[in-house]
């Protein structure tokens, strides 16, 4: 089982705060199964190349710096999405 | 074509008397105005040693080239001085529409010197300035005072004055504008006290003129595209659709988002008091400073609970932080209680949080007990957080040990609560824990005026990922020149003047392209925009080595240097400063004291 939580405006697509995935895998693996049931994330998600365009953090960490979309992710663990997003 | 010229009003409360004076064009061009500008004022005119809270102390208050044009989001004034805080040079910055209206009113800055011999306020009319009795105002909140302002001088005049806290002198006071808004950093509140100076009222019809309009309109419409296209700063972008409060979920999972007086990264009801469960619940409707398409204001109204009724504009991420993880307080209504009381005061949000959390923890620690506070000051009692908010804002009981922030605290409790105080050179830590965001801390310990997040904002890079990405738990030059650029660009953009939140839209080729539109510089170019923020940052540095600052100063709190972060992401990390501090020094062309060397200042045109 692995949490997924989304911040700022995805939330508006979700409408839920987060989704839960019965699945382990790749986060790219997680991100397929979470668009099963939020297919209108995926223009949020991926820019027009196909890339992942959102931050993504691993229980805390930016997978930018762990294995990218390539990264493990383990039963408990927690995914956080957002959008680019600053303030201060 | 319209030349550019920036008038200075000089005013000298002691004599009651006032000059104006054009600036000339090589300083205009070298420090542009708002934070360079007093910058280079202070420098130039005032000797080492002045204490901020004498006559001697001069305050600026500033606008810059862009401000009050139709260039976006110009609608912020910095005010730049000698910090009770700190004992060096500081700015504070507020938005809103003062400034606009202050050019408007004829005037791009004011100087103000001496000290009234009863309270006063100035009047400022299209171009007439009037010092004017304000005895019936001392004593009297913000919100009251700007009502009565406007009434005795004109309904449209905007306002900016102190509440309490700056007539009381705290280290902690605010400079309030319109108020809502708040020149809140450093204690410049108690600047405007000690001068016996209530207010300033201004009111203009005067036309904002600018050197080429029709380049200007081009240059505008480049820049307006790009922050309707910027995922940040566009229509329904998280800026816009939630605030600065947008943060909170953010920093909370990235393990940094200071909880209990820095004890940990996470606040286990981050999201209870976020800026979606803000538009949720208490949001009414969103709110812009002058010609700012972002809106990223909130005006809050309170609906259900025990702080049913409660409204106010300008519940901000750290304002959140500041009273919600700091002082582990979960309920939106109390923090909007407590901005509220903030504004009426006159205090500074961050530092007046910052300092009730650092109560709480010595209370916690029994390092003072709880019949020396007065009060049940423990974390989590949002009712005791907000009676203290008032002892403070009055200089009452145990609020009078805490009114000048948590390093004069410290040092009139003693008994080694200086550890506890979360502060760099006398200012109070924002919303951050740099053991997760290793520019953000070198960016701490060496921004001129104290512990100040927006001086090289590298949460941005770090965190978010705007405009790039950056490792947090990177320390090595790469991110050292990361912060060094975020610093520099900063200062220039402080100076241009119009709202940091534009940079993550912008870049320097914008502010070059809008700033040779409103001057008519011939040439002027990204890089000469770049080499200023460089400049003000060193000048900076001279005057606070005048005054002492050396790498001493330098610093971070021994907590951060030394306390592993229990959890998180950043679980285990201290900052490593010192190797970091070496190699800025270095980059920067500063001695190994921090101060810059003469190579540098014959670079910047400082020697
Ligand atoms: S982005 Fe926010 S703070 Fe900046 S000018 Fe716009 S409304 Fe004001």
């Amino acid at each position: 089982m692995v949490i997924v939580k989304f911040f700022s405006t995805l939330r508006n697509i979700t409408e839920v705060r987060e989704a839960i995935i019965e699945q382990e895998g790749s986060v790219y693996d997680i991100l397929n199964a979470l668009l099963s049931n939020y297919g209108d994330l995926k223009e949020a998600i991926f820019d027009e190349k196909g890339d992942i365009y959102i931050n993504i953090l691993l229980n805390g960490r930016n997978i930018e710096y762990l294995n990218g979309p390539a990264t493990m992710v383990s039963q408990h663990d927690t995914l956080y999405l957002f959008p680019p997003i600053a303030g201060g | 074509m319209k030349k550019y010229d920036m008038k200075i009003l000089k005013v000298d409360l002691t004599a009651c008397g006032y000059e104006t004076q054009l600036l000339d064009e090589r300083t205009a061009r070298g420090y542009l105005g708002g934070r360079g500008l007093g910058t280079k004022i202070l420098y130039d005119e005032q000797p080492a040693g002045v204490d901020p809270l004498s006559p001697e102390n001069i305050i600026v208050f500033a606008t810059g080239p862009l401000t009050g044009t139709r260039t976006p989001s110009s609608g912020r004034h910095f005010v730049v001085s000698k910090s009770p805080a700190t004992g060096g040079i500081t700015f504070t910055s507020s938005g809103g529409t003062w400034s606009a209206e202050l050019r408007k009113a004829g005037y791009d800055a004011i100087v103000v010197k001496g000290t009234a011999e009863r309270p006063v306020y100035l009047w400022i009319e299209d171009g007439d300035v009037e010092l004017r009795d304000a005895g019936s105002f001392w004593g009297k909140l913000v919100s009251e005072t700007d009502e009565g302002i406007r009434k005795e001088t004109h309904n449209e005049a905007k306002v900016l004055c102190i509440g309490p806290a700056g007539e009381k002198r705290l280290s902690i006071a605010a400079i309030m504008n319109e108020k809502y808004r708040a020149a809140g950093r450093t204690g410049l509140g108690a600047v405007m006290g000690s001068k016996n100076l209530k207010a300033i009222a201004v009111k203009g019809e005067k036309n904002i003129e600018v050197a080429d309009g029709i380049g200007l309109s081009r240059a505008v419409n480049k820049a307006m595209k790009k922050i309707s296209e910027s995922g940040v700063t566009k229509e329904d972008g998280g800026l816009n659709a939630y605030g600065t409060a947008v943060l909170t979920n953010i920093m909370n999972a990235s393990g940094i988002y200071p909880t209990k007086n820095f004890q940990t990264g996470t606040f286990s009801d981050a999201e209870n008091i976020s800026g979606e469960r803000m538009a949720e619940t208490i949001l009414k409707e969103k709110t812009a400073c002058y010609e700012c398409p972002i809106e990223c204001g909130r005006w809050v109204d309170v609906k259900s609970g025990k702080y049913s009724g409660v409204k106010g504009e300008s519940l901000e991420y750290e304002t959140s932080w500041a009273f919600g993880g700091q002082c582990g307080v979960n309920d939106l209504g109390a923090l909007a209680k407590a901005n509220y009381l903030c504004n009426e005061y006159g205090l500074d949000t961050i530092s007046t949080g910052s300092t009730i959390g650092f109560a709480m923890e010595l209370v916690d620690r029994g390092i003072i007990s709880k019949d020396e506070a007065g009060l049940d000051l423990v974390f989590g009692n949002d009712e005791a957080m907000i009676k203290m908010i008032e002892m403070m804002g009055r200089r009452e009981g145990f609020g009078a040990i805490l009114a000048d922030g948590t390093r004069a605290a410290s040092k009139r409790i003693g008994r080694g609560s200086e550890y506890y105080a979360m502060q760099v050179k006398g200012l109070e830590l924002p919303a951050y824990d740099p053991r997760g965001a290793f520019g953000l801390g070198l960016n701490f310990a060496t921004a001129n005026r104290g512990g100040c997040h927006v001086s090289g904002y590298t949460i941005a890079a770090e965190i978010l990922g705007v405009p790039l990405k950056a490792d947090p738990f990177d320390s090595t030059e790469k991110k050292v020149d990361l912060t060094i650029l975020f610093q520099n660009l900063t200062a220039s953009v402080d100076s241009s003047v119009n709202c940091l939140f534009l940079t993550f839209a912008l870049g320097a080729d914008d502010y070059a392209d809008m700033i040779r539109y409103v001057t008519g510089w011939q040439n002027y170019s990204s890089e000469e925009f770049l080499a200023t923020g460089e400049r003000i940052f060193a000048l900076e540095r001279l005057f606070n080595k005048r005054e002492g600052f050396g790498r001493k100063d330098d610093t971070l709190p021994q907590r951060l240097l030394k306390e592993p972060m229990p959890e998180g992401a950043p679980k285990g990390k201290s900052h490593p400063l010192e190797g970091m501090l070496d190699r800025y020094y270095v980059r920067r062309g500063y001695d190994t004291e921090g101060h810059p060397e003469q190579e540098t200042l014959k670079r910047l045109g400082l020697a």
